[in-house]
């Protein structure tokens, strides 16, 4: 199997999570041949490709072409990461004055777009892998997944439930602390809230997210529209397609 | 039937409930509330002086605190559940390896060899309820809970207070014990009663050092103490032909309302001591030598729940919370002869944004 690893605006923090498999790795080396990842080897091809992991969001012109051109020589595409699958950090300008924002980064000329975007804006994605970054638990499945042909059991239920499989203690009732735990999609382990803090929403939020109903019940904690509003500007998910109509 | 020995106790010092506590500890894995992160928790416990003796817990809906008050017992239920140690969240069910060839099978079923100490009448009812769910209503009785479950020593405590979302007089499982323990506790004035519920509670009852005989006066102070509970709770509404009148309602514009103010965060299922939903997930390694498969907690508000053959049947949230209710309330009563709901409120409490099922049920008897 033709493997290959992509990079667009981003960090960097999710190709990391393929060092985090370790011994794995190098197991993996085995199985698979890595044709394109510029993180890990010097020798990188680029023809046809059984499989894509793409971290990153399009912020570019040049990067609306790349992504094309990788879909087109992908029989299977991943976006990893809130970057790939929602805009990342960066989309937080997406709800900004874009001259403004430009003009605070840059001095001299970058052809960059007004908005960050997630890569299924442009290409059709097979599958998505959350959070910011991701971990090496959910990129393992979708390898043992893809590689012997079923499909990955990735989370799509909102953190609550996973946060309550851990025996945690609601934060949003018990401290009286905002989580946006309600939803977003668990994966991360319930992260945040095992250390008595809300979840931010990294993960990026579940299907159909009841945002109304959060931010009526969340009134008595001292939230208000636009406080909600900010955090999940702010939440690495900020122009998620659940999103990005409500804010 | 076993001889529960009515209306005989006796009554102990807290240095006799100490001598239980050590002789229960000699023999079982003692699961007992325990304050843990600011709340009260079920955990595993090593001495009586670990229980949150002196605090109590004031609940709203969508609220938790806790407060110090005078006396032993002087809390309610914990926050999590005896389910949590009788079906576990991740229970990993077997494992599979490949070994020159052939595929060896593991089976993981381990014993659970529990004492629960200081359980509420809600939460022993919720006890009954998991096992007619698991077990005796089961046609096929779920060895992994059968095991954790098999000879669990019950000490129960009658509740003496209750918060505002209790509601166990409205379910009438409280609060006051009235079976399924082996010893049960009452707090009183010049000490505890202690009462035998089963034959080896009666021996190890009788076999403790300091103790005297109970009196009328201390079944009198029993009931006082009962009554201050009960009185603190309101009935909510009447369950007699609760499952036929929900029945009537299934079609009510009512449950779209709920849509309007329902996360479908799955906080309430995973807080109720009796849903017992779960997924079955395949671990494998890369390389498919080593698979394990394991049960982990689900709900019914969970997006992928009701997803058969790719397409979600419930789709929207209130189709999701007409669900849960019903099944609690009507289609459990059908399954397993009782409600699923018993009415310990951790639903109430433990709801993002402070959903009340009590007047959700008065909201849908009350709509057309």
């Amino acid at each position: 199997m033709r493997v290959g690893v992509f990079k667009f605006s981003s960090c960097d923090g999710c190709q990391l999570a393929f060092f985090d498999l370790e011994e794995e790795l190098l197991l993996l080396s085995e199985m698979v041949s890595i044709e394109y990842f510029l993180e890990a080897t010097s020798y990188n091809r680029w023809g046809e490709l059984d499989l894509s992991f793409v971290e990153g969001s399009v912020s570019t012109p040049e990067e609306e072409e790349r992504i094309k051109k990788i879909r087109e020589s992908s029989k299977f595409l991943v976006a990893i990461g809130a970057c790939a699958v929602s805009g990342g950090i960066q989309s937080a300008r997406n709800y900004e004055d874009f001259s403004e924002v430009y003009s605070s980064v840059y001095k001299g000329h970058y052809v960059v777009n007004p908005f960050s975007r997630p890569i299924s804006d442009f290409v059709k994605v097979d599958l998505e892998v959350r959070g910011c970054p991701i971990n090496r638990r959910a990129l393992k499945e979708v390898l043992v997944a893809v590689m012997h042909q079923r499909s990955p059991q990735l989370p799509t239920y909102p953190l609550c439930l996973e946060c309550k499989r851990k025996g945690n203690v609601c934060v949003a009732v018990a401290y009286q602390k905002p989580c946006l735990g309600p939803i977003t999609v668990a994966g991360c382990g319930a992260l945040c809230p095992s250390f008595e803090r809300g979840c931010y929403g990294c993960y990026g939020p579940v299907e159909k997210p009841a945002l109304e109903a959060l931010q009526g019940g969340y009134e008595r904690l001292g939230l208000s529209v636009e406080n909600l509003k900010e955090l999940l500007r702010l939440s690495f998910n900020g122009y998620n397609r659940e999103l990005r109509g409500w804010l | 039937m076993e001889d529960k020995g009515e209306g005989r106790g006796y009554i102990v010092s807290y240095q006799g409930l100490e001598e239980l506590f050590c002789r229960l500890k000699e023999g079982w894995r003692v699961v007992a509330p325990k304050l843990k992160e600011g709340v009260i928790l079920y955990s595993e416990v090593e001495s009586l002086r670990e229980l949150p003796f002196g605090h109590r817990n004031r609940e709203m809906p969508g609220f938790y605190c806790l407060e110090r008050a005078e006396g032993y017992f002087t809390y309610t239920h914990p926050v999590n559940s005896l389910k949590a140690f009788l079906h576990p969240s991740e229970l990993v069910l077997m494992r599979v390896r490949t070994s020159d060839g052939c595929l060896e099978f593991e089976v993981c079923n381990s014993e659970g060899n529990f004492c629960f100490f200081d359980v509420r009448a809600c939460d022993l009812f919720a006890l009954e309820v998991l096992d007619r769910v698991f077990v005796h209503k089961n046609p096929h009785p779920d060895s992994y809970y059968r095991k954790l479950r098999e000879g669990a020593f019950v000490v129960a405590v009658n509740c003496a207070y209750a918060t505002s979302t209790c509601f166990c007089t409205t379910m009438g499982t409280g609060p006051e014990v009235k079976e399924g323990y082996d010893l049960l506790i009452t707090e009183l004035r010049e000490g505890f009663l202690l009462e035998a519920g089963s034959e080896r509670g009666r021996a190890l009852l009788e076999s403790l050092g300091n103790k005297k005989e109970a009196g009328e006066e201390h079944f009198l102070q029993k009931r006082e103490r009962l009554r201050e509970a009960e009185a603190i709770m309101e009935r909510h509404f009447e369950i007699g032909g609760l499952p036929d009148r929900l029945y009537g309602r299934m079609d009510s514009q009512y449950w779209k309302h709920i849509e309007k103010r329902c996360l479908a965060c799955t906080s309430c299922t995973q807080s109720c001591p009796t849903c017992f939903c779960f997924d079955i997930l395949e671990r494998n390694d890369l390389k498919l030598k080593e698979s394990e498969r394991i049960r982990v907690w689900d709900s019914c508000f969970s997006p992928a729940f009701a997803t058969v053959h790719r397409y979600n049947i419930r789709q929207s949230v209130h189709s999701r919370y007409r669900q849960w209710l019903m099944h609690k309330f009507a289609y459990w009563m059908d399954q397993f002869d009782l409600f699923g709901c018993v009415g310990c409120g951790r639903c109430i409490t433990w709801c993002p944004v402070g959903i009340d099922i009590r007047q959700e049920i008065k909201k849908v008897l009350g709509s057309e």
